[in-house]
């Protein structure tokens, strides 16, 4: 049982706020365990089930996928909703960052608690609602960013500009509506991302292998790069060093790999560095790599990303000053899924 | 009666019971409840290649889809593909913002389209309504994170 200041609390709280009925309220906290935890305490697992919701009392938590930080959460919020309702694992880690106290109810209690106070359920569905919107809007944002940053590259062609816009198209039966997804400007792709620092990041990692990837970084995908650096927030220093193997559209791009000094390679060390330092440790992010990067000089290959090819990168040249290091990561990112994950990895060495 | 999209109720042809049972959110509701949800409701059909649902307008209406087949897209990116016993249409009616995506018909389909009013009704009245869809959208989220993971999970971290 709680005390009246946690009801007080209950009603504070988003999840619990249309509950009008003071007594439907005191019946929902006696159901309520309260549960204190120690800082760096692991409340869910990825990958685990748990069937609980809880709601945090006090201090925050972290939600992340691995070392990968996803959000923090603080007095108020809640999570184990989804595992909870469907049954399945959790989709993330929880992990405290100070001592917390949580409150906590299980699937049994929870049925109850709704059936009480239906306010919870539409709450709960509302609170759902909100986060497929979001991430549809992220994905949608993703998406055309990487397809703007893809078609800006000098070294395409109409030809091949159309042939992506004929393979972002679901193989599925043709949509009526037959609209491919437009462009991105850097200021609707910061509106739909939203503001959080972790994914401006994660989204600006991959944009910048797919400028890499495809052997040349042209002044097109620079421009489009610095503008979404710009409008996420993000410092553009780490594509300063890009600069020096910039290839001009007019210009073929290896006769100009080959004209690069000693100097210029020089500058592009923090690059190199940064590619070599990047660490595998999830198989998405693996497969991800491995479908990216080319296997050799000189076989072709194209990016498929949620389930849609959405570029097609030419041969990988040998005179592309980061050769060593795209290789060297599809390299790592091929043991990984071999030793690590074992899993069988034929597919991608053909 | 529904306006959105000029679509307009139809005869029915099929038992509505019958099809309704297979709707997985009224799936333990009894005959009793199912006959109220269809007296209330109305009853559309949509030929393939109809858009049903515009992404950015604003629409107050749930769909339940009896037959045939519908695509959940964002211009000419397919987010899910949704069959027979699916509910879409959701997302604006809780959030109350515009529609957060485009649905299209694969199909010719039936749909039975409920107002907002009355789904709030239906989830204070049976909350066996309201945790089956809890449980629907749970495993959309489920589904939208899955998609996300190969491209965010490019964040790598350092080595140390």
């Amino acid at each position: 049982m709680l005390s009246a200041i946690d009801l007080q609390f209950l009603q504070g709280i988003p999840l619990f706020k249309d509950i009008e009925q003071d007594q439907a309220l005191s019946r929902l906290a006696a159901n309520l365990e309260e549960v204190q935890l120690p800082a760096d305490h692991p409340i869910l697992v990825q990958g685990e089930q748990d069937g609980h919701l809880y709601i945090l009392r006090s201090g925050s938590v972290r939600v992340h996928l691995g070392d990968l930080e996803l959000t923090t959460l603080g007095p108020g919020a809640y999570f184990g909703e989804m595992s909870l309702f469907d049954g399945g694992p959790a989709s993330a880690s929880v992990t405290t960052c100070a001592p917390v106290i949580c409150l906590r109810l299980d699937r049994a209690q929870m049925g109850k608690a709704i059936a009480d106070c239906p306010e919870i359920g539409l709450s709960l569905i509302r609170g759902l609602a909100v986060r497929i919107r979001q991430l549809n809007q992220r994905l949608s944002g993703w998406l055309r960013g990487l397809l703007t940053l893809a078609w800006a590259d000098g070294q395409y062609n109409p030809e091949e500009q159309a042939a992506i816009v004929t393979l972002v198209h679901t193989p599925l039966e043709a949509p009526s509506d037959k609209n491919p997804l437009p462009p991105i400007s850097g200021a609707e792709l910061a509106a739909l991302l939203g503001s959080d620092n972790k994914i401006a990041q994660n989204f600006l990692r991959s944009a910048m292998i797919v400028a890499l990837a495809n052997g040349t970084y042209s002044e097109a995908e620079d421009a489009i790069l610095r503008e979404f650096c710009v409008a996420l927030g993000q410092p553009t220093d780490i594509l300063d060093p890009l600069r020096t193997v910039l290839l001009s559209s007019s210009s073929e791009g290896t006769d100009q790999a080959e004209e690069l000094t000693a100097r210029q390679l020089d500058v592009l060390q923090p690059v190199r560095q940064w590619l070599d330092e990047l660490e595998i440790d999830t198989p998405h992010q693996a497969h991800f790599l491995c479908k990216l990067i080319p296997a050799q000089c000189p076989f072709e290959r194209d990016i498929v990303l949620f389930g849609r090819k959405i570029v097609h990168i030419p041969p990988m040249c040998k005179l592309n000053p980061l050769y060593d290091q795209l290789v060297n990561l599809r390299f790592r990112a091929l043991s990984y899924l071999a030793d690590e994950c074992k899993e069988d990895v034929t597919p991608y060495l053909s | 009666m529904p306006t959105e999209k000029g679509i307009t109720p139809q005869p029915q042809t099929l038992n509505p019971l019958e099809l309704l049972k297979a709707i997985a959110i009224f799936r333990e509701l009894e005959t009793a409840d199912l006959e109220q949800i269809v007296a209330g409701a109305n009853w559309v059909r949509c030929p393939a290649g109809k858009i049903i649902i515009q992404e950015g307008e604003i629409g107050h209406w749930l769909y339940l889809l009896l037959s045939g087949r519908v695509q959940v897209h964002l211009g000419d990116l397919q987010l899910t593909e949704l069959a027979p016993g699916a509910f879409f249409g959701e997302i604006s009616l809780f959030d109350a913002q515009p529609r957060s995506a485009t649905v299209t018909a694969l199909e010719d389909c039936e749909c039975l389209v409920i107002s907002e009013q009355q789904i709030f009704q239906l989830i204070c009245a049976q909350p066996v309504v309201a945790i089956a869809m809890i449980k629907v959208l749970a495993e959309r989220v489920r589904e939208l994170n899955r998609l996300f993971l190969s491209a965010e999970e490019i964040a790598f971290s350092r080595r140390s």
